[in-house]
């Protein structure tokens, strides 16, 4: 009911208030048209991508599905390893009601064998899920640089973070080549409208052997440019810490964004993973045959990495990591790294 | 965080109406109008007693300035209270739905004293062609199906009518129809809303209602100086006049003139700088920005045509025509593509598309695409690719993930393994 059938039925008598409210609702009506009644025109954020749109700013979200992935830790100056904490073997077991049996160490692959392999995800977001989620798996003839050979891909349900369904995980069932040999396994989450899209690959690239004097471990680089390039080789000692208990970190007094968080705790995630904070021990004997090669395109090489590290009482592994950069003039770009695994008696 | 300033009220049919846009300008102009007639009587009237003609002019002012700002400071008051609190109606909680985004994201605009943000929905497997607009909707009671604008698209529709988004759309019918014994008595458009509305709450009401006896003291002060503008006309009217011995009609002409002129520039001036305060108010809260992670890319914005799930709050809106809406939108997130089979959509012109179930089992066959929601195994597949995604989004927004996610063991930003920590005492729960 309008203003003017409102005053007729309200005040049925006065000729003077009735033509009040119909000038009163022409007032108001008036006064909406200055206002430039109906749509805004859109884009009052000069954030949008296009200037096209509202934002929804509270209300769009992305998930953000990640895994360990050591090319975006690398970018962000964190130290890495090529044992993948997300990426696991396990034995194929047909005795076991979904024939999965134990993990086994990916350096040590049967060839021409059946094994499950799993990836773990995980969901940065808080609050948007991935219904769907495609999990791409492929190994590469290992080494560095070297051709990508699709396993398989699943679609898993990924829940927010804290929630049951994060972390997810996709099963794959993978038979190792005939020839045999070491593999670099690469899993790789499919998600285009990712809050963060450089995290979504991840590799498990480890070799294992006993501690012979020297141990030997060979792989290869490859050098994928379209021009000559050198190859470099950074050795470290690095390895995941042991994550701290909750209730041994400070309390924070004062509630922060989590921008503010996030930046926060990257700083304190290089403080604690900082790669010149683990360096080869002197004590080490270690060599790189060659040391740095230079590969034209398509090449490649096979490098033997002879390594005795000096053991402790008791100390029945060591780890070494080799991260391979290819080198062009100024320009220095990662091509990945393998862990090698050094067993102080039987290879486990 | 989503936000949300609204309340939705219990309503049974023949109880109190929700507030409507007609109460709003009722509410508004009785108060501000009447206010401002009746400050100025009482304050002619006091003035006149305590000072004179000149106490009389005083009075006018003063009580003009009094009237507007106590009128609008309770007008402003209870259109917010209104607004934010009896103007929605609870259907049932919290609601997730799949379907595509009709038309980019709007606002209501300054004018509708509205800044939600809101895009219509058009629920899976409904079609979004130029064809398949409809133009009236369905007519769930007596079974008829809706109009929609191209003629083809309109005989596919009468041939399959379960694919009707009010007659046989699951999402549409649980969606949009009116509850009975709930809103049944309440009016619902045939035309206005055809889709599911979706609506993020802005703050416009509750700024305003902070912010009331600014608002309302400007206006005062607006009201009284176009009062004195008036004034002051008269007498330089009546002192042009006097000097220059005007002919009476003449004299009437100038009159009107001036006066004109010494009301019209107050009036604008107040005019400019209301408008202005509303639209610092409308346009004051930019959201979190500062919610993301330092790594995420720029958003790309929702836009017509995105495959989305949404989750909210399940309304009627009963401010407008009538209808039922998702008020506050909590959650808006885009179905990527089409090439991993997240979604559905009925295309019956198209029966030779190449279908791939996403669960593995056995693709839809042509007819399944051509009946579409007729057909079982399309209907199945609707309903699963829709709870794959509602499910975990209601997962998302439960108490025991909300409880779970304040564990300092779930603060980690980058990986669990680099910068998260282990829970040693805390429990959920």
């Amino acid at each position: 009911m309008n203003i003017a059938a409102r005053a007729r039925t309200v005040v049925p008598g006065p000729h003077l208030l009735r033509g009040l409210a119909i000038l009163l609702n022409g007032l108001w009506t008036s006064m909406r048209n200055a206002l430039h009644v109906g749509r805004r025109e859109p884009s009052r954020s000069s954030r949008s991508a296009d200037d096209c749109c509202l934002e929804l700013t509270n209300i769009y979200r992305r998930p953000d599905p990640l895994l360990y992935s050591q090319y975006y830790l690398m970018g962000l100056g964190l130290a890495v390893t090529w044992d993948n904490p997300d990426i696991d073997v396990f034995e194929f077991d047909p005795a076991d009601a979904d024939h999965r049996g134990a993990l086994v160490a990916t350096g040590a692959l049967e060839p021409n064998t059946r094994y499950w392999v799993r990836v773990q995800v995980w969901n940065g977001s808080s609050d948007a899920p991935a219904a769907g989620l495609p999990v791409a798996l492929s190994y590469l003839d290992f080494g560095a640089g070297i051709t990508s050979n699709p396993i398989g891909t699943q679609q898993i349900s990924l829940g927010v973070k804290g929630s049951p369904h994060s972390p997810a995980h996709a099963w794959f069932l993978w038979t190792t080549p005939e020839g045999g040999g070491h593999y670099c396994i690469q899993a790789l989450l499919i998600w285009p409208d990712d809050a963060n899209p450089w995290n979504n690959l991840g590799q498990k690239n480890i070799q294992v052997a006993t501690a012979h004097s020297p141990a030997t471990f060979r792989f290869e680089v490859r050098n994928t440019a379209s021009q000559r390039r050198w190859i470099e080789f950074e050795p470290d000692v690095y390895v995941l810490p042991t994550q701290r208990p909750c209730s041994d970190l400070p309390a924070r007094r004062r509630p922060e964004s989590l921008r503010d968080r996030s930046i926060r705790q990257l700083d304190e995630a290089r403080s604690h993973n900082r790669r010149e904070d683990w360096p080869v021990p002197q004590s080490w004997a270690l060599t790189m045959t060659p040391d740095r090669p230079l590969l034209s395109p398509g090449e490649s090489a096979t490098i033997q990495v002879d390594v005795e590290p000096r053991w402790h009482d008791g100390q029945r592994s060591a780890v070494l990591n080799v991260n391979v950069f290819g080198v062009l003039e100024d320009a220095r770009n990662h091509l990945g790294g393998v862990t090698l695994r050094i067993v102080n008696g039987q290879v486990a | 965080m989503f936000r949300q300033y609204t309340k939705c009220f219990t309503y049974k049919d023949g109880d109190d109406k929700p507030f409507n846009e007609k109460d709003e300008a009722w509410v508004g102009l009785k108060n501000g109008a009447l206010g401002a007639f009746f400050g100025a009587l009482t304050g002619i009237v006091v003035g006149l007693l305590i000072g004179g003609p000149v106490g009389a002019i005083v009075g006018l002012l003063v009580g003009v300035f009094s009237g507007v700002y106590v009128g609008m400071s309770m007008a402003i008051a209870d259109v917010s209270n209104k607004w934010l609190n009896h103007r929605l109606v609870c259907l049932g909680g919290d609601v997730c739905a799949v379907g595509t985004v009709l038309k980019s994201p709007e606002d209501g605009g300054l004018g509708n004293f509205d800044n939600d943000e809101y895009f219509e929905l058009a629920p899976m497997p409904y079609p979004t062609g130029a064809g398949w607009l409809y133009t009236e909707r369905g007519d769930w009671e007596n079974g008829k199906v809706g109009r929609v604008t191209g003629p083809g698209e309109q005989s596919l529709l009468d041939s399959h009518p379960a694919n009707d988004l009010h007659l046989g759309n699951p999402q549409g019918v649980a969606l949009m129809r009116s509850v009975a014994g709930v809103t049944k008595a309440l009016g619902y458009s045939k035309t206005e809303e055809l889709y599911v509305h979706c609506e993020a709450e802005g703050d416009f009401w509750v700024r305003m209602n902070d912010l009331a006896s600014a608002i309302a003291a400007l206006a005062g002060v607006g009201a009284a100086a176009t009062a004195a503008g008036a004034l002051a006309g008269v007498a330089a009217a009546a002192a042009i006049c006097a000097a220059a011995g005007l002919f009476w009609l003449i004299c009437f002409i100038v009159a009107v003139i001036v006066i004109a002129i010494a009301t019209a520039i107050p009036a604008a001036l107040t005019y400019v700088a209301l408008k202005a305060a509303l639209q610092g108010v409308y346009d004051a809260n930019p959201g979190e920005v500062e919610d993301t992670h330092i790594g995420d890319r720029p958003k790309d914005p929702i836009v017509q045509g995105d495959r989305v799930a949404v989750f909210g709050t399940h309304v009627y809106d009963g401010f407008h025509d009538g209808w039922n809406e998702i008020h506050p939108l909590k959650l808006v997130m885009r179905i990527p593509h089409e090439e991993w089979a997240w979604y559905l959509q009925w295309d019956p012109a198209n029966p030779n598309l190449k279908d791939v179930d996403p669960a593995g089992g056995a693709p839809l066959t042509s007819d399944d695409l051509v009946r579409g929601l007729e057909s079982d195994a399309f209907r199945r597949r609707t309903i699963w690719l829709k709870d794959r995604w509602c499910e975990l989004i209601t997962e998302a927004f439960s108490d025991p993930v909300h409880t779970s996610q304040g564990l300092r063991s779930q603060q980690w930003t980058i990986h669990p393994q680099v910068d998260g920590c282990r829970d040693v005492h805390e429990h959920i729960g």
